[in-house]
């Protein structure tokens, strides 16, 4: 019994971790510049076919691959807001809305067209996942890896955000962006970091998605980026740690529905873990880590 | 040092301030008065370039109306706003920190905060506290203190005593003078015109987006009732 509620726990760590990483990029965009960046699902598979492709030009080494996946997807995130983000910066939250989800189409449309619509294999990640046996417990290396990986993550970027100069002005921009511009503090410069962070977590979760999944397809990001926004919204949006909390306590009820419910209702998991979330948002409709507002004297 | 010609400022197609001119010599301190609604904060964010104008904006014998905000800051210009603005969740330290951005010696940001905090020891005391937690007279002395970290030419302080009690209020001006001995240029935009012309070298008096009235403390004085019904003042 024990086993098996410690091989759940790490299955819930790890689709948590996933979840947390995705939604933690989300945050960090809207946190700034109130956008919800549904192409970041593209950025992730920007970095499932970037190790395609250089695995198709021989690169063997897996750090070679590992460090180009996530400079692409850093690349594609800021070379986003330069062409399609900027343009519409200081528009109505709708629009940018739209633009997101125009880009988000747009690049997996190119994604069919150039390359195709069928999932091609990419083994490169295959190394990260092996059996660990600890006593009668038997986990995945890949569940270890991408909890470890996405905590180390959290870690750096809470002290970039904490201790530089960069992130303090980032944190600022999320409570008042025209008084960081105000400061003397480049708007384009803030948000670029922004993407550029979203492109590293949305690269980071590329990694792990490919060493689960080996293979690579057109809606590769799009589906975990709609669980992370769903992550974000329980966490409370635009709260850093409401996207972690979010992330972990989606993955805990993904995982916990499946060991909970028998095995006739197993398709229903979805359903039930949006009842609770439902639950949890009429508990606290800004999200759990969200601040509450002032109801005011009329209720 | 900052000479604005024939100013108008737009929020769309309306136009809230009129043609205004005025000049801001180096080391001096000049008050814009006011009441409600004259166009006061509206003329500064046109200073500052973040709201639509015309006219020319010249700063350091540089025309600034066309630049980018974060230029002009860049330039030597600071702003303390109204509301004061700090950044609720951070913390004191980081809020004066963040007023060093533009500073090229950053690394000497630490001395200078080390200076502020003796100038202000209640700062020193809550510097790792979040900025939302201060009261309204210490947010006011941290956004000051905020815009002076970056060395700026020019200080623009929006309404620096809104919603205070009387006694900080008098604090908040003692640190004006303060400001003014030292020689800071200060362009002071108040609705507390008895205080704010005692403090003034110069002022402006405007109404609906007009100047209706400037000169010196004690020309501003003799305009009687009309001064007496904008800014509160007993002739």
């Amino acid at each position: 019994m024990i086993d098996y509620v410690v091989q759940q726990t790490f299955n819930a760590l790890s689709f948590g971790a996933e979840y947390a990483l995705i939604a933690l990029g989300l945050a960090i965009v809207f946190s700034i510049m109130g956008l919800v960046n549904f192409a970041h699902g593209e950025v992730i598979a920007i970095g499932g076919y970037s190790m395609m492709v250089m695995a198709a030009i021989a690169f063997k080494n897996p750090i070679i691959i590992i460090v180009g996946a996530i400079f692409a997807a850093v690349i594609m995130a800021i070379f986003l807001e330069r062409i399609a983000f900027r343009p519409v910066r200081y528009a109505d939250a709708t629009t940018g809305l739209l633009t997101a989800f125009g880009v988000s189409l747009i690049l997996q449309n190119l994604f069919l067209l150039l390359v195709s619509p069928r999932p091609i294999a990419v083994t490169s990640m295959y190394f990260l996942d092996w059996p660990i046996k600890l006593g009668t417990i038997r986990i995945s290396s890949l569940q270890i890896f991408e909890t470890l990986a996405t905590l180390l993550a959290i870690l750096l970027l809470v002290l970039f955000l904490k201790r530089s100069f960069l992130g303090i002005a980032m944190r600022a921009a999320s409570l008042d962006f025209e008084m960081v511009r105000l400061m003397g503090i480049r708007a384009n410069r803030v948000i670029a970091s922004a993407f550029a962070i979203s492109g590293l977590l949305a690269g980071i979760a590329a990694i792990f998605i490919i060493a689960r999944r080996g293979a690579v397809d057109p809606t590769l990001g799009f589906n975990p980026v709609l669980k992370a926004f769903v992550a974000c919204v329980v966490g409370g949006f635009g709260s850093l740690p409401g996207a972690v909390l979010g992330g972990f306590l989606l993955g805990a009820l993904e995982v916990g529905m499946l060991v909970i419910l028998p095995q006739s209702y197993g398709g229903m998991k979805d359903a039930f873990v949006f009842a609770v979330i439902a639950i949890i948002l009429v508990w606290r409709p800004e999200g759990i880590l969200s601040p509450q507002k002032e109801k005011g004297d009329k209720i | 040092m900052l000479f604005v010609n024939n100013l108008s400022v737009f929020y769309g197609k309306i136009k809230v301030v009129h043609n205004i001119n005025f000049t801001i010599e180096e080391g001096s301190c000049v008050s814009l008065l006011g009441p409600n609604g004259a166009g006061k904060t509206s003329t500064i964010s046109s200073i500052l370039g973040t709201v639509n104008s015309t006219g020319t904006i010249n700063f350091c014998n540089e025309d600034i109306s066309k630049i980018q905000t974060e230029e002009r800051i860049k330039l030597g210009i600071s702003i303390a706003p109204e509301g004061r603005r700090v950044f609720s969740n951070l913390s004191v330290y980081e809020n004066l920190y963040i007023g060093s951005a533009i500073r090229k010696d950053r690394e000497k940001a630490d001395i200078e905060i080390e200076e502020w905090f003796n100038v202000f020891p209640i700062l020193h005391e809550r510097k790792d506290q979040s900025a939302g937690t201060l009261s309204g007279g210490e947010q006011q002395m941290l956004t000051i203190a905020r815009a002076l970290m970056g060395n700026p030419k020019i200080l623009l302080l929006d309404e620096p005593s809104l919603g205070l009690a009387p006694m900080i209020t008098k604090k908040v001006f003692e640190l004006i003078e303060k400001l003014k001995a030292k020689g800071i240029t200060i362009l002071l935009v108040e609705q507390n015109a008895t205080e704010a012309l005692k403090l003034a070298d110069y002022s402006y008096i405007l109404n609906s987006g007009k100047i209706i009235a400037h000169g010196k403390r004690n020309e501003i004085l003799k305009k009687g009732d009309l001064m007496s019904s904008l800014t509160g003042v007993e002739n």
